[in-house]
């Protein structure tokens, strides 16, 4: 039934819908972007070759609405539709209605989205393929009596989680019996208002891990290859915010071994397409255990590190997959070259709780140069709506190592202007300036806990802040040549600037 | 200069139902604005296209420059007056640029009782004049009219600023070195044939224009001759046989092109511009003037907030920030020219007064354009301001306002009662032009005051005579004067009367301050000279 | 908490159309600086032997100052004209400007107020008179009430120099 594609709809908004919009470009591909009636002037609506607006700016009106978005489809003559990553990238039953509408989803089949996005069915399918997992269950008793049993029997500290979504939202830490109530309820109420599903998954808190996954891609005869693993530990209430490719400080044997589950569980879950499998890693050296996280059924925020080591497309791949075609490579032609870092760019107030902020882009230039990459879904001019993620950009450096990289990004972070929103970009560069950053790997809980250092004013330079009072006193201040009274008599005078003007 | 803070809040509620009360007050003046547009309705345009002629706003088109602004003053003239036969007293008056130049327009509408001049067309005219009188702007008739309108000559033609005074000041305009030139597109008949005879230069329209002293049915009353209007008084006879016009043209468009090459060889030249800068638009958004100052004008706002919105770059020179705070005084630059700013931030007090005084007296002589922003409820009252001479200092205040000689321009932006409406420039004080905005008031003193007094008037007369003063009695005074007030104090109630140069909105205000300085520049300042300041 | 700033002094500064140069004193330190401008948002500043490219923007009340991926930003209100601001630190009280009948009391003693909010209403010649706090701080006391006539300059509100709201 797949015939390569020659007219995609991108599902998504921001940097992701940007980044598949020029990949079609690439591909002498179509594209259709669909917008909400905040975004008809974003950047992705101006990039595609057409656009559709699907709703009102809330996403469950638009970028969440599965009918809008295949009547868009329809309406414009597109064979399929290339999710993004969020919004309906992981549900089921759009890539369902999809296929019922006979459109072409750029990912894995509905079933096999559906497994693997159930916490138990994935776990179950891991077990039977022998891959390691963390210990937890899905109690089927969802009351608190039934979660503090299941919590009992799985551990303290733990981690409590929504069993239908991913992303953070609906998860809490519980490091202690006593906190389990309150932290069921939260987890709850966050749960069904992300996903509309309150059903919570107990899993125990491995201690000190690292963040560390699995890039895969799958084709139609079933061929599965990967690409290598992440580091995505830089974390923050389980958003990452510094993802790195290879992973620092991983022996050889324990990468092979992840590599192998990886691939192992993309087959037993009769995997196509992109996907991710993520791991626990817990200890170090060779000895170091891996546990299976989740699966993501998606092209990830961070693929990008991915593309940068390995020098494949993964968007160009999955287009061909989807379209019918074979992976365009072996296992065996995907090295690892170099080390690659990525910064995500948030509008946002880390001093102020990381409250999202929102505005004009006043000023927005990105840095350039020989391994600098930026993803980015704003322009200059643009607005930064608080209706949806914050993400402005991402930052994607390569180098030929790890430190080369580390350099590289810091001095980027440094020539990237962003002026009318705040935004982390501060606290990246002191992240990634950080001596154990610097030093190799650093556990998932290494942002939190050294998150009060970070945003500590202590180690500012003085003199920027005054440098930028400066001018900003210079720019204040009258400047009398250009409004001197020489001023053309054209540009003065009301009578020939102000044209047809009438009391209305 | 110093740029103007804002700490509104777009968002708040305050502002948004601010703004929705501003909102609807100008949709009222949006309807009242179409309904004098539309002159005389649409039988009596039909009647007045079916003689191939057109209509007055298009005649402005033809004649103005291509793109170029028209300063339309009291659009609202008349409204509600003469049971609403006479919409915009039947006469379109306005500044606009023909041939690069500035220009008086005084055009009649005569799909409006044939451009009968009522007693407001004639106050509407002579305001027109003493505007261009006073800012030397050449004046340009574009006459269509049957002349007074005679049921109410009693109260057009005898008076000092009655009819006559029109040809009065076509004489002395001319006679001052400002140009006069009619256009004559339809009858100009008995005191109307002299708006032509006196003008420098005419232009009459064949088949359309006529101009005689006496038409043909008094012709024919008077002599028995039997003459038909344009062997009586047409084109052809007038400029060819007597010389009352000039140009023939053949037909409208003709004739005002004619009026553009008549105006391109007047050969009067602007003065040349003093200190203008260019021009930049605020900073904040004149459109959420509206959400500042609401329709309540018990409310008080930082008028601050209201200048931030008016003035280039909302920058603002604050002068005596310190001092008097209920006005605030300073400089700013509008559309480029220097302006001094008077604004209210509450009542007058005697160091207001005194702080209004210097500032005038500085502006004066450095030949600075005023711009006064009234919101006033009058001069502070009280034992200690007696004492403190705030009679002494308030007609300081006045003394001031009355001998500047510099451009004025006045704007009744929320409140305009008692004294504080001398002070602040009112129409009496002769600015160049006023207006006001749709929130706006004027009277005396508030209505509820009045009533106030009235009724302790009343009820002290009662009870000296030993009777008894009930609620009733009270209501019964306080009421209708209420009703009154409420009524004769509208904006809509003044404009009508010629009270001002026209209602306008907020965001009008800056292009209408713009042209208005613009017009200002055309005439010389006279040397700055004052009267006795008491002390 | 209000964080101790340090003091700074910048001794005027010579402009001369986009530049402008001068000396700047931060808690002792004494250095020459010096401010170009390269285009229309770009600024060179020289601050002792150091070099900055600052970018600069505007939106509103807020200026925005780009240095070294470093991005600052200042709400205008501490600059600008007509702005008298009471001296930080200490009890002050606000007053009444002028004979007024007191028509609503907006705070309750031990409030924390931020700038701009309304602490009274008076109303006097017909007119509300709004009264506002003049900074951030805590009422510690409330000496008027609704209804009550009052004089000029008495104290209504007393306010004291409380905790900074969080901005």
């Amino acid at each position: 039934m797949a015939a390569p594609i020659r007219r995609l709809l991108v599902a998504n908004r921001g940097e992701i819908a940007l980044r598949i919009i020029r990949a079609c470009r690439e591909l002498g591909i179509e594209s259709v972007a669909v917008c909400s009636t905040a975004d008809v002037r974003a950047p992705h609506v101006r990039a595609a070759d057409r656009a559709v607006t699907i709703g009102p700016p809330h996403p469950r009106d638009s970028y969440l609405n599965a009918g809008a978005i295949i009547d868009a489809a329809r309406g414009t003559g597109a064979g399929a539709i290339h999710p993004g990553y969020g919004f309906l990238s992981e549900d089921p039953d759009m890539a369902a209605a999809c296929a019922g509408a006979g459109l072409v989803w750029v990912g894995p089949p509905a079933d096999v989205i559906a497994r693997l996005g159930s916490k138990i069915e994935a776990r179950r399918l891991m077990r039977g393929a022998g891959v390691p997992i963390v210990p937890g269950e899905t109690p089927a008793d969802q009351t608190g009596v039934g979660l503090a049993a299941a919590a009992e029997r799985v551990g303290y500290p733990l981690l409590l989680k929504a069993s239908a979504g991913g992303g953070g939202r609906g998860m809490r830490t519980v490091r202690a019996p006593g906190r389990l109530r309150q932290a069921i309820s939260e987890a709850r109420r966050e749960a069904e208002s992300a996903f509309g599903n309150g059903t919570l998954y107990v899993e125990r808190q491995l201690i000190r891990p690292r963040h560390v996954e699995v890039q895969i891609m799958a084709d139609d005869t079933g061929r599965v290859v990967h690409l290598h693993e992440r580091d995505c530990s830089i974390q923050r209430r389980h958003q990452k915010v510094v993802e790195e490719s290879p992973a620092p400080g991983l022996t050889p044997a324990v990468r092979a071994r992840l590599t192998a589950a990886a691939v192992s569980a993309a087959r037993a879950a009769g995997y196509r397409n992109a996907g991710t499998v993520e791991f626990l890693v817990e200890g170090a050296g060779d000895a170091a255990d891996i546990a299976f996280l989740e699966m993501n059924t998606r092209l990830q925020v961070e693929h990008p590190v991915t593309e940068l080591v390995t020098g494949r497309d993964l968007v160009h791949a999955q287009l061909a997959v989807a379209g019918g075609g074979a992976l365009p490579w072996s296992q065996d032609e995907i090295a690892v070259r170099g080390h690659a870092i990525e910064c995500r760019v948030y509008a946002e107030r880390p001093a102020e709780g990381f409250l999202p902020d929102a505005g004009t882009l006043l000023r927005y230039r990105e840095p350039a140069g020989p391994g600098i990459r930026v993803d980015a879904g704003v322009v200059e001019g643009g607005v930064v709506s608080p209706a949806y993620d914050a993400l402005l950009a991402k930052l994607v450096v390569h180098g030929e190592t790890r430190g080369r990289a580390l350099a590289r990004a810091r001095a980027a972070l440094a020539r990237y202007v962003v002026l009318g929103v705040r935004t982390n970009l501060g606290l990246l560069s002191r992240i990634l300036g950080h001596p154990r950053v610097a030093a190799g790997p650093v556990d998932t809980g290494f942002l939190e806990t050294t998150l009060d250092d970070l945003l500590a004013e202590g180690g500012e330079d003085p003199a920027l802040a005054l440098a930028a009072a400066l001018a900003v006193d210079a720019r204040l201040s009258p400047r009398a040549p250009e409004a001197g009274p020489s001023a053309p008599d054209a540009v003065r005078d009301p009578w020939s600037t102000l044209g047809g003007w009438r009391l209305a | 200069m110093r740029i103007l803070p804002t700490s509104i809040d777009t968002r708040s509620e305050e502002f948004r139902a601010n703004l929705r009360a501003m909102e609807t007050l100008e949709r009222d003046l949006e309807v009242r604005r179409a309904r004098a547009r539309a002159g005389g309705g649409a039988p009596a345009s039909r009647r007045h296209a079916d003689r191939g002629k057109l209509p007055v706003r298009e005649r402005l088109t033809h004649l103005l420059d291509p793109d170029t602004p028209f300063l339309e003053l009291s659009a609202l003239a008349g409204g509600g007056m003469y049971d609403d036969e006479a919409p915009g007293a039947g006469l379109v008056t306005g500044i606009g640029r023909v041939s690069g130049r500035e220009v008086m327009v005084v055009a009649n509408d005569a799909t409006v009782k044939g451009g009968a001049y009522f007693p407001v067309t004639v106050k509407k005219h002579l305001r027109a004049q003493q505007i261009a009188f006073e800012n030397r702007l050449p004046c340009v008739y574009l006459v269509d009219s049957g002349g007074a309108y005679l049921p109410m000559q009693a109260e057009v033609f005898p008076d000092r600023e009655h009819f006559g005074r029109i040809f009065f000041n076509q004489g002395r305009l001319s006679a001052a070195g400002i140009p006069q030139i009619a256009v004559v597109l339809g009858s100009c008949t008995a005191g109307g044939a002299y708006v032509p005879a006196m003008a420098d230069e005419t232009i009459i329209v064949e088949g359309a224009g006529t101009i005689f002293l006496g038409g043909p049915p008094l012709v024919k009353a008077a002599t028995g001759e039997d003459v038909p209007a344009e062997e009586l008084g047409g084109a052809d006879v007038h400029t060819r046989l007597s010389g009352v016009a000039d140009y023939l043209a053949r037909n409208e468009v003709e004739a005002l092109q004619t009026t553009r090459t008549v105006v391109s060889t007047l050969h009067a030249v602007k003065p040349p511009a003093g200190d203008v800068t260019t021009p930049e638009d605020p900073r904040y958004d004149p459109g959420e003037i509206g959400g500042v100052v609401g329709a309540d004008l018990r409310r008080q706002y930082d008028v601050r907030e209201v200048i931030a919105r008016l003035v280039d770059g909302s920058r603002f020179d604050e002068f005596k920030a310190r001092y008097g705070p209920t006005l605030v005084t300073g400089f700013a630059r509008l559309h480029g020219f220097l302006v001094g700013i008077l604004a209210n931030n509450g009542v007058l007090l005697p160091e207001s007064a005194l702080k209004a005084t210097h500032f005038i007296q500085l502006c004066n002589l450095r030949g600075v354009p005023l711009v006064f922003l009234q919101n006033i409820t009058g001069f502070m009252v009280g034992r200690d301001y007696e004492r403190a001479g705030i009679a002494k200092h308030g007609a300081k205040m006045v003394h001031a306002v009355a001998n500047a000689v510099v451009p004025r321009f006045s704007v009744i932006i929320g409140g305009s009662f008692g004294a504080g409406n001398y002070g602040m420039c009112g129409r009496a004080y002769d600015p160049r032009l006023l207006w006001m905005w749709p929130n706006g008031r004027i009277s005396v003193m508030g209505g509820p005051q009045a009533a106030s007094v009235l009724v302790t008037v009343k009820r002290d007369q009662q009870t000296r005579r030993g009777g008894g003063f009930t609620p009733e009695d009270e209501a019964a005074i306080r009421d209708p004067i209420l009703a009154r007030y409420d009524h004769e104090g509208s904006p809509w109630y003044a404009t009508a009367r010629l009270w001002d140069d026209g209602v306008i909105t907020a965001a009008e205000t800056r292009p209408a301050l713009a042209l208005g300085l613009s017009m200002a520049a055309n005439a010389p300042l006279a040397d700055p000279k004052f009267g006795v300041f008491r002390m | 908490m209000t964080r101790p700033r340090r003091p700074v002094t910048v001794e005027t500064i010579v402009r001369d159309g986009d530049a402008a140069s001068g000396r700047v004193r931060i808690s002792g330190i004494d250095e020459p600086v010096e401010v170009e401008r390269i285009d229309a948002d770009t600024y060179r500043v020289s601050l002792a032997a150091r070099r900055f490219e600052v970018v600069v923007a505007r939106a509103l009340d807020v200026e925005w100052g780009w240095v070294d991926g470093r991005a600052f930003r200042w709400t205008r209100a501490a600059e600008v004209a007509g702005g008298e601001r009471e001296p930080a630190g200490g009890t002050s009280a606000i007053r009444a400007p002028m004979p007024a009948i007191v028509t609503a009391v907006a705070v309750a003693p031990g409030q924390a107020v931020a700038q701009g909010d309304t602490l009274v209403v008076l109303e006097a010649m017909k007119m509300e008179l709004p009264l506002k706090a003049p900074r951030h701080g805590r009422v510690t006391a409330v000496r008027c009430a609704a209804g009550d006539r009052v004089n000029p300059a008495a104290p209504l509100i007393e306010l004291d120099d409380g905790e900074t709201p969080q901005d």
